[in-house]
């Protein structure tokens, strides 16, 4: 700020004396061209005496002095030297000037301003005048107290009212720039007070009044809104692992308490350590589930989703049944697979494809009865690949349609118990499929069973190969 | 006493039926899902409900308040996996006792269970006199004129009750519903054995009778 206004100061004095130059030069000519004048119209005043023999002589008719106060100086001479006229016995009027044509000098306290003509001709229009050429060397004076007065008030002028106009400037900006940033204050005082409790960007109106204010206020809330969602999402996870890992550690805890409560023969410690282990064990397989949403839920960076390989849907598929066999050999379930001709693929990774299809060929088999079968159909039309797994009679309710998806839900407590689920299967399977850039639904079947269909957009070229059937 | 367990993870149900029949000496019985907890509740005499809150078929909380709007006043102790203020708050007003949030330290829930039952049963004290009978109930020691008896289990689990019922006639019905699991097999007569074998090791001689039988009814103890 004060930098700025420095810099204005400093032009406006840059501009004072220019302006002032400007004005002291114009001022020096219009009083040379009137020195000029009064010069040729004193050197008028000469004219030739009547007579047989003509003389020049001074009419003693004085002209008006230039300078109110000050009478002018001048001295009229004749090309042959003789003086006709010198003011007030300057006899060396002359003298003072050196070789200038126009000078200044000082005589008696005032400063005057000398014009040294030469050759001014006579005139005298009287008949009688011989038509000689008899010339006149003119030196005029006059003082420049008036002028220089006159130049002082106009320099006065010009510095008070220069300084007058920056101030106000300087007043007139400081007020705008106050007016233009008080939005940013109050956009700096909203940004502060956002924390991990308060995420309201409480933003005054007239953040929004300032057009270049209101694309950053935007800009902010729409930030804090991202941020929230996510730390939210952060939170929930945080809190339902928690939740979640508590049970498991308590059966640990339990069983290893229980076997200290009192001294106990060597097998039943090898069966509680057994019976621990598998505790453990469950505890491990939760937390990969866990781990594997948190990854899945990473939204890809920018870019990061063209770099993404190509996995071939079939493929990716087969594999995950081919691991889904013991269970469905247990369950005494049969799976199908409809195939398109061409090939299908896929922008993700295959790894993470398959554990998409797995993920929902075994919920479809744990939770459709038994001596059912799970048909898998992959089909591929207009770019959008399809996959839809269909079991036998899902117990799932209508309402819980929307929540299966959701973190840790459990359609059946007691079975999904049983059967080692955590209700994080399907919530990793929809985080890998929008983390791949495809959508996921359920509906219900008639008369019973449950389709989950999910979607990808096509990638890559088509091959074709050899058909395949129901396996 | 006897205690009804109300949890679905099989193996932590286990564990806790282990602990309060070795730590506690109590009759436990267990339910692996909100409805059958829920019947068993009403149809047995409990002095003790320990209660899960995620449960299938009928989440805990449903159970706890149609146990307590049923008029049940047993001491329901609360497991749950979420300790916030909030989910402690609303459990309590329920109408639970108590409540232990997993995971738990199975030392301090026995403590807990002990301590439930006996605020019920009217005493504050772990150390219960009766003429000149002490009672450990913490310990589960028992001493006559300063000096330890040493009772077998059951005999502990029978004085007990009667201490805590003490000047009430207490049937062989009742000490047979608050002293036997689903587990064990009851016999009558058995609980005979118990109150003679008390008797000899408390009593010296017919003029000092701790406990009296009601003939027809059941037995006192008088203190």
């Amino acid at each position: 700020m004060a930098a700025v206004v420095g810099a204005e100061l400093m032009l406006v004095v840059c501009l004072q004396l220019l302006a002032g130059y400007m004005i002291r030069r114009n001022a020096t000519r219009s009083f040379d061209t009137a020195l000029h004048g009064q010069a040729l119209s004193t050197a008028a005043q000469v004219r030739f005496t009547e007579g047989p023999t003509p003389e020049l002589q001074f009419d003693n008719a004085l002209p008006l002095s230039l300078n109110s106060k000050v009478p002018d100086l001048f001295r009229i001479e004749t090309q042959d030297g003789r003086v006709l006229t010198s003011s007030h016995g300057l006899d060396d009027l002359r003298m003072m000037r050196g070789e200038e044509r126009i000078w200044e000098f000082t005589w008696k306290g005032t400063t005057y301003r000398g014009l040294y003509l030469p050759d001014v001709p006579v005139m005298d229009a009287e008949e009688n005048a011989p038509k000689s050429s008899a010339t006149l060397n003119v030196t005029y004076a006059a003082s420049t107290g008036d002028m220089m007065s006159s130049l002082n008030r106009a320099f006065l002028t010009i510095l008070v009212g220069g300084l007058i106009l920056l101030m106000l400037s300087v007043f007139v900006s400081f007020r705008a720039i106050e007016r233009g940033l008080s939005p940013v204050t109050e956009l700096a005082v909203s940004a502060n007070s956002i924390s991990t409790r308060d995420w309201d960007l409480k933003l005054q109106p007239s953040v929004f009044k300032v057009e270049e204010i209101a694309p950053l206020a935007d800009a902010m809330s729409r930030m804090v809104q991202t941020l929230h969602a996510a730390f939210q999402q952060q939170r929930d996870f945080t809190s339902n692992a928690a939740h979640e890992l508590k049970t498991p550690v308590a059966v640990l805890k339990s069983t290893l308490q229980s076997l200290l409560q009192q001294p106990r023969s060597g097998e039943v410690y090898r069966d509680g350590i057994g019976d621990a282990l598998q505790d453990l064990g469950r505890l491990e397989t939760l937390l990969h589930a866990m781990l594997r949403l948190a990854r899945a839920e990473q939204n890809p960076g920018p870019g990061e989703l063209a770099e993404f390989p190509n996995a071939d849907v079939v493929g990716t598929c087969e594999a995950a049944i081919a691991r889904l066999a013991p269970l469905a050999h247990n369950r005494e379930t049969s799976i199908s697979m409809a195939i398109p001709s061409e090939a299908v693929i896929v922008a993700a990774p295959p790894e993470d494809l398959e554990i998409v299809w797995a993920n929902l060929i075994e919920n479809a088999i744990r939770y459709g009865p038994s001596h059912s079968e799970v048909r898998v159909k992959v089909s591929c039309c207009e770019g959008v690949v399809q996959v839809a797994i269909e079991d036998g009679g899902s117990e799932t309710l209508l309402q819980d349609m929307e929540k299966i998806f959701e973190r840790f839900y459990r359609g059946d407590e007691s079975r999904s118990r049983d059967s080692g689920g955590y209700g994080l299967g399907l919530a990793i399977t929809k985080a890998f499929v929008q983390r791949y850039g495809g959508s996921i639904s359920a509906t219900p079947l008639e008369p019973s069973g449950l389709r989950v269909s999910v979607e990808f957009p096509s990638s890559g070229e088509k091959s074709n190969s050899s058909p395949k059937n129901l396996i | 006493m006897r205690v009804l367990i109300v949890e679905d993870e099989a193996r932590l149900a286990g564990n806790i039926v282990r602990g309060l029949r070795e730590s506690a000496g109590y009759a436990v019985d267990q339910a692996s899902d909100g409805a059958e907890g829920s019947y068993m509740a009403r149809s047995n005499p409990y002095d003790l409900v320990i209660l899960d809150l995620m449960l299938p078929e009928m989440d805990g909380r449903t159970v706890l308040r149609r146990l307590r709007e049923d008029g049940f006043t047993f001491p329901i102790l609360v497991l749950t996996a979420r300790d916030d203020k909030e989910t402690i708050v609303s459990v309590l007003n329920d109408g639970a006792d108590d409540y232990v949030s997993k995971p738990f330290d199975l030392g301090e829930l026995i403590a807990r269970s002990k301590a439930l039952i006996r605020r019920a049963k009217g005493h504050s004290a772990t150390n219960l006199l009766v003429g000149n009978i002490e009672i450990n109930t913490a310990n589960r020691s028992v001493q006559r004129d300063g000096k330890p008896v040493l009772l077998t289990g059951m005999e502990y689990r029978v004085l007990e009750y009667l201490v805590y019922r003490r000047g009430a006639v207490v049937t062989k019905t009742e000490l047979l519903e608050h002293l036997y699991d689903f587990n064990w097999e009851r016999f009558s007569n058995v609980i005979e054995v118990y109150i003679s074998g008390l008797r000899r090791k408390l009593e010296d001689d017919a003029s000092s009778k701790v406990i009296r039988t009601i003939r027809g009814h059941g037995y006192t103890l008088e203190g």
